[in-house]
Parts: structure tokens; C-alpha cells; sequence
């Protein structure tokens, strides 16, 4: 059985080809079905489609089962696949399982290290546990997948800092106050920026919201939505005084919060921290502010140096990650050549058996004379002949898969005994169920 | 001292230096496994430590007080065991970043200099009380060691957040602060205590032990000045402002010269 991927994503393919070939979920477990189903040679699939990708994966007893893929792939989206193809990438066995151990590791994500991905990786699985066509190779596969992403994010820090600016001042404010439970914040503004910020916070367990606007209707609006309170715009100096975390993004052409004010709002704190987020063009905050003690002012540049200093952080993490990977595909891949040992023997043997029963029976007709016993002794001999032969390379063919490219030298072993169709017709023979 | 106990101090050194080598890689080369082995390496010195200390005095028979090396190694005991309690039950990290150090340079010190306190450990076999007093006071300097590195993380943290950088790597301001004000809550009630016993016994005792203007004396005020200040305006008058916490290093620093550089004047001592 083959391990086999058919997929783009968004480093090979437009939006729109992505768009064009997407599964969407309501229509993905009727879409498995019918492939495995159907006479593509597929004997189990999942289908992992994201925002940023969608991928096919399959067991086929045949390695040109990709072809099979291809053709329902085409089908499927009433597409001529020859526009598409420069956008699509596929991979079999070990390099297959490697591809999808890298992508629950979101080291293949757009954004590097995100943790949606490996939620996608477990819904695909359980799509097609449902459609019924996950057994035992992709249950595997995708098992240890998970297993390789959970790994990745608790032993490296590919999944630390934020990346986005609203989110990157929700983490400055994890530096100043460890929950944020018992925090409040206040939200100057109410455009989209300050809606992004108020989800994360209320995200993050912020205690307590409070909005300000000019436009006083509009910051009730937005408080409503996340359970806050609207203050009046001229409250803002008094609501200073109060609150752990002030966001300002409005369109104001002048600073909003003044030094002056800035400055009683400590005053009255007695020095109590608070964390002011700037994240409006034109600057809110008059930044001469940022000497108080015990303020901490971030503005648009500093946020973005956060965010630029993350993802570097991230991108230097791909490397233990990458070691992770590399050490669960070993295990994989030895699982998977020893699961692959007992058909390749068991052909083998029959191979031999159908071998001489056919010389026997070729050269017995020659031999009429020969006594009843005398039959018995030849095919006694022949047998014995046989397994003697076969001992050796039985008991070297069980201790390739364990070997690195196992895979690659049962193969050889295949091919040099002429095992490949015997093989194949045997693997189709098997009812994928069994393993389950 | 027998070579087995110098061994084992040796040892525990060691595990101090490793330590704050590992604990500082893990700030300047992110990885992160080198902090958790600074933390086995501060635990395995601490462990060490007390197994060697503790050999010492029982081999010797002598009074944790008799020597410097007895006395600073109580301290490091205390302050590295009580330092990793608060890293393991508050979730902090990095506490070990000033621990670690302080614990080798506290340790290296009496080593390399030791010094005998024959005097005063005569008097502490004649007034127990004195013993009392210098356990409890030392209990104190505990809670300010560890005052000491919580506000200096505290004040790192500021400075690097005032920069416009960010170091998740260490504790969050509110817990480094609350670390803060109780390690020197604690650290002054026990120091109080501690030098209210001291004073008690040198104003009720007949005769002169003590030299008219022993330095030892003296200096307490000002670190004892320094942490009432400094309680003063967090607890009563609820300031929170960062140029407070260094009212505590300064007091710190009271308390290692306080500690290490001066000695009781036992010069017009009727008692020698």
C-alpha cells in the first residue's frame, strides 16, 4: 500500500486556482466517499482544506495511484487539470508523511508556527473516520501528525509571540500583568482596529471593557457586542486614572490624550502601571508622555518591531522543529516498512511454493517410472531445497524495515524476485477494514 | 574543616557557577532547556551545600555561628531554597538569574577569606539569647536577598519594556513587584524582630561588650531606614511608582556591606 498526497497551497497556487479546487466542509464526506468508492484506485483518503491549502490524502495499492487522484481531482471540479498542474504538488510514502508532519507543525503555514492548523489536521481525521474512509495507514498517519504538531509546540517556541499589531499589544500587556482577569482596559476609538483588539482581550480574559468615542452611539454599539461599558468621550481623562490598559486607534489629526493629562492620570495612580497602546496614523498619544514613571507607551513602530522580531524568533525555531519532524518520520517510517514486511514475505513464499509445485509437476510427467515413494522424496527435497533457500533472505528482509530506506531496498527485493504483481494483486485483495 | 565537607562545598560552588551560566544562556542564546537545567543545577548546589554544611558542623561541634563560612552558608540556603519554592508555586521564571549568582559569589567569598568569630561565638555559648537574635536576624536578610532580585528583575523589565522591547522569558511586572513587597515585608518584620532582640539584650545586659560605636550597629539603621521607607510608601501611602524598588537595592547593598565587610568592635570588650 502507497501513502500518497495531491495537493496546492498558497506558496504554489493563486487565490483563485485555491479557490477553484477547494473542498468545502459540508461536501467533504460525499466527496470521500466517492473516491474511494469510485474506481480511482483509493482504498482510503482524508481531505485537508484550509484557507491556504487543500490536500488529498490516500492509501492506493498501486503507486500510480497518484494518476487516480489527478483524474478525480479533474472530475471532481470540472476542471482541465493541465491549466492547473504547475500549481499542484504530490508526494508517496515516507515523503507524503513528511509533508503532512511539517504541515501540522504549521511550519508550512503562511503564518509560520500558527495553531489553527493542527485543529484542521484533527477535523480532516475526523471527517473522514466519519465518511468511513480513514483506516488504518491514514489513521496512523494522522495520529502520529498530531502527536508531531503537539510536540513542536510544547518542546520549541515555534508557536510564541503574536504576529499581528492588535495581538502583539495584548502580549505587552502578558509583560505587565500576568492575567489579565483582573484587569480592565479602556478602548479609545471604535473602528476596526479597536474591534480586533477588544477580541483579543476578551479572548485573553480581560475582566472588564470600557469603550470611548466621539461618536458616543458607536461606542455603544461596540461595547454591547463585547459585553463592555460605553463612557463619554470627556470622561476619558478620569477613565485614565482607573483602568490597566488603554488601546487608542481614531482618525483624530491631533493627540487625543495629551501629556498633561497623561501625567495627572499617574499622579492620581500613585504610579500604578499602565500600559497605553497607540495604534492610530496619526499618532493619539503625545509621545513626550513616555518619560512618566510606570507608563508604558507603545505606538504603531513599536508594535510592528514586536511583530518583525516574533516572526524572526519563529522562523529560527524551524529548525528544532524540523528536528522533531525528522526524528517521528524515522518512527513512521520504520512502523510502516514493518507493516509492509508480511505481505512482501508472504508473496515471497508463494512465489517459491507455485515455483515448484510447477517443476515438479513439469518433470513427474518424465518420470512415470518412479516409484510413489520415490515421488514423495524429490518433493521433500525440493521443498527443503527451497526453504533453505529463502531462510536467509526472509530473516534479512524482516530486519530491513527497521533500516533507514527500508522502503527503498524492499522495493529492490520486490523487483529482483518479480514480486510486483504478486504483491499488488495480494495487497488489493486486502479489505483495508481489517486493520481499523 | 575536613576534606570531605571542602569537597562538598566545592561542589556545590560549582553547581552555583554552572548554574548562572546556564540560567544567563538561556537569556542570550533561546534555549530553553538551559534554563531548566539551571534550576537542577541551583537545586543540586543547594542540596549539596546543606549536605556539607551539615557535615561540617557535626563533625566539628561548633556553632552554625562560629564562622563566616557557617553563617553566609545558612543564607544561601535559605534565600536559593525559598527562591526556587517561589519559581515552582508563583510560575515564574528566572528568579535563579540573580539567585544563582549571588549564591556563587555569597559562597566564594568565605572560601576564599574565611574568618573566624572566636569572639562572638564566646559570647553566643554565654548568652543564647545572642543566638536567637543573629538566626532571626539573618532570616531577615533572606527576605531582602530575595526582595533584592525580584526589584532588580522588576527594574530590567521596565527598562527594557520603556525601550520598546519585549522579554517574555521574565516575570510579569505585578508578580515581580508582589514578590517584591512581600520578600521585603518579610524580610523587615524578621529584621526588626532580629535587631529589637539584639538591642534589647545589649541595653539589659550588665557590663561593656560592645564597642561605644560599633559599625555592626550602626549600619543596621540605615538598612532597617531604607526597608521602612520603602514599606512605608507601598503600604501606607499605596505608591506602586518603580524608583521605589531602589529604596530596596540600596538596602540591599547596607546589607552585604553590613554582612561581609564589618565585624562587632570587641576592643573594649570586658568580656576578652
Amino acid at each position: 500500500m502507497y501513502l500518497l498526497t495531491l495537493g496546492l497551497n498558497h506558496s504554489t497556487a493563486p487565490l483563485e486556482t485555491r479557490e477553484q479546487l477547494a473542498f468545502p466542509t459540508d461536501i467533504q464526506r460525499r466527496v470521500l466517499r466517492s473516491l474511494v468508492n469510485g474506481d480511482y484506485g483509493v482504498k482510503e483518503a482524508a481531505i485537508l482544506c484550509t484557507c491556504n491549502r487543500s490536500e488529498i490524502y490516500a492509501v492506493s495499492p498501486s503507486k500510480h495511484g497518484i494518476d487516480g487522484l489527478r483524474r478525480y481531482l479533474s472530475s471532481q471540479h470540472g476542471i482541465d487539470l493541465s491549466t492547473v498542474s504547475p500549481c499542484l504538488y504530490d508526494f508517496s510514502d515516507g515523503n507524503a508523511a513528511l509533508h503532512l508532519f511539517r504541515v501540522a507543525c504549521g511550519i508550512d503555514s503562511l503564518v509560520i508556527g500558527e495553531s489553527q492548523i493542527l485543529g484542521q489536521v484533527r477535523e480532516a481525521l475526523e471527517r473522514a473516520q466519519q465518511a468511513q474512509t480513514a483506516h488504518m495507514l491514514i489513521n496512523e498517519v494522522f495520529q502520529r501528525a498530531l502527536k508531531v504538531g503537539k510536540r513542536a509546540r510544547s518542546e520549541t517556541d515555534i508557536g510564541r509571540g503574536r504576529l499581528s499589531v492588535s495581538s502583539a499589544a495584548v502580549e505587552l500587556a502578558g509583560q505587565i500583568f500576568k492575567s489579565l482577569e483582573n484587569c480592565s482596559a479602556l478602548l479609545i476609538g471604535a473602528g476596526e482596529m479597536i474591534e480586533l483588539a477588544a477580541r483579543y482581550l476578551v479572548d485573553d480574559g480581560i475582566a472588564k471593557i470600557f469603550v470611548t468615542n466621539r461618536t458616543f452611539q458607536r461606542a455603544q454599539e461596540l461595547s454591547q457586542h463585547f459585553g463592555g461599558d460605553a463612557i463619554p468621550f470627556d470622561d476619558l481623562g478620569t477613565q485614565l486614572q482607573q483602568v490597566d490598559i488603554a488601546i487608542s486607534s481614531t482618525a483624530a489629526p491631533k493627540f487625543v490624550i495629551s501629556n498633561e493629562m497623561v501625567r495627572n492620570a499617574m499622579h492620581n495612580r500613585r504610579g500604578r502601571p499602565l500600559l497605553l497602546i497607540d495604534i492610530a496614523v496619526p499618532r493619539d498619544v503625545d509621545p513626550s508622555s513616555r518619560n512618566c514613571d510606570n507608563l508604558f507607551l507603545f505606538d504603531m513602530d513599536d508594535l510592528e518591531r514586536v511583530v518583525s522580531a516574533n516572526r524572526k524568533e519563529r522562523e529560527e525555531e524551524i529548525r528544532h522543529v524540523e528536528e522533531i519532524v525528522s526524528t517521528e518520520l524515522g518512527d513512521f517510517m520504520h512502523w510502516l516498512n514493518a507493516r509492509s514486511t508480511g505481505p512482501l514475505v508472504k508473496s515471497l513464499k508463494r512465489r517459491s511454493e507455485d515455483l515448484r509445485q510447477e517443476e515438479l509437476n513439469r518433470w513427474m510427467a518424465k518420470l512415470n517410472h518412479l516409484s510413489e515413494e520415490d515421488r514423495e522424496t524429490i518433493d521433500a527435497v525440493l521443498r527443503g531445497y527451497a526453504n533453505k533457500l529463502l531462510h536467509h533472505p526472509l530473516v534479512e528482509i524482516r530486519k530491513l524495515a527497521g533500516e533507514e530506506n527500508g522502503s527503498v531496498r524492499l522495493e529492490t527485493v520486490r523487483r529482483l524476485f518479480g514480486l510486483d504483481n504478486i504483491a499488488t494483486s495480494n495487497n488489493a485483495e486486502d479489505d483495508p477494514k481489517k486493520g481499523n | 574543616m575536613t576534606t570531605a565537607c571542602v569537597i562538598f562545598l566545592a561542589i556545590s560552588l560549582c553547581c552555583y557557577l554552572i548554574s548562572s551560566f546556564l540560567y544567563y544562556g538561556r537569556l542570550f542564546f533561546n534555549k530553553p532547556q538551559m534554563s531548566q537545567w539551571g534550576r537542577a543545577g541551583l537545586i543540586l548546589g543547594v542540596s549539596v551545600h546543606t549536605i556539607g554544611i551539615v557535615m561540617h558542623l557535626l563533625m566539628s561541634g561548633l556553632s552554625p555561628f562560629s564562622n563566616m563560612l557557617s553563617v553566609i552558608s545558612l543564607l544561601i540556603i535559605f534565600f536559593a531554597g525559598i527562591g526556587i519554592a517561589i519559581e515552582y508555586l508563583e510560575r515564574i521564571g528566572h528568579l535563579g538569574l540573580l539567585l544563582a549568582p549571588l549564591a556563587f559569589l555569597a559562597l566564594l567569598y568565605p572560601m576564599l577569606m574565611p574568618v573566624q568569630f572566636h569572639e562572638a561565638e564566646s559570647m553566643l555559648l554565654r548568652f543564647p539569647w545572642l543566638g536567637v537574635h543573629v538566626f532571626v536576624t539573618l532570616l531577615g536578610d533572606v527576605g531582602f536577598t530575595l526582595s533584592f532580585c525580584t526589584a532588580a528583575i522588576y527594574l530590567f523589565q521596565v527598562w527594557q519594556l520603556k525601550q520598546g522591547q519585549l522579554n517574555r522569558y521574565l516575570p510579569a511586572l505585578d508578580i515581580a513587584g508582589k514578590i517584591t513587597d512581600y520578600a521585603a515585608g518579610c524580610g523587615f518584620f524578621l529584621f526588626s524582630i532580629g535587631l529589637a532582640m539584639g538591642l534589647v539584650w545589649l541595653f539589659n545586659t550588665p557590663g561593656d561588650f560592645l564597642g561605644h560605636s560599633d559599625v555592626k550597629i550602626l549600619l543596621a539603621l540605615p538598612t532597617w531606614l531604607c526597608y521602612a521607607a520603602f514599606l512605608y510608601m507601598r503600604g501606607i501611602r499605596g505608591e506602586f511608582g518603580s524608583r521605589l524598588k531602589w529604596l530596596v537595592i540600596v538596602g540591599f547593598l547596607f546589607v552585604v556591606i553590613n554582612l561581609l565587610g564589618v565585624r562587632h568592635d570587641f576592643t573594649n570588650s570586658e568580656f576578652l
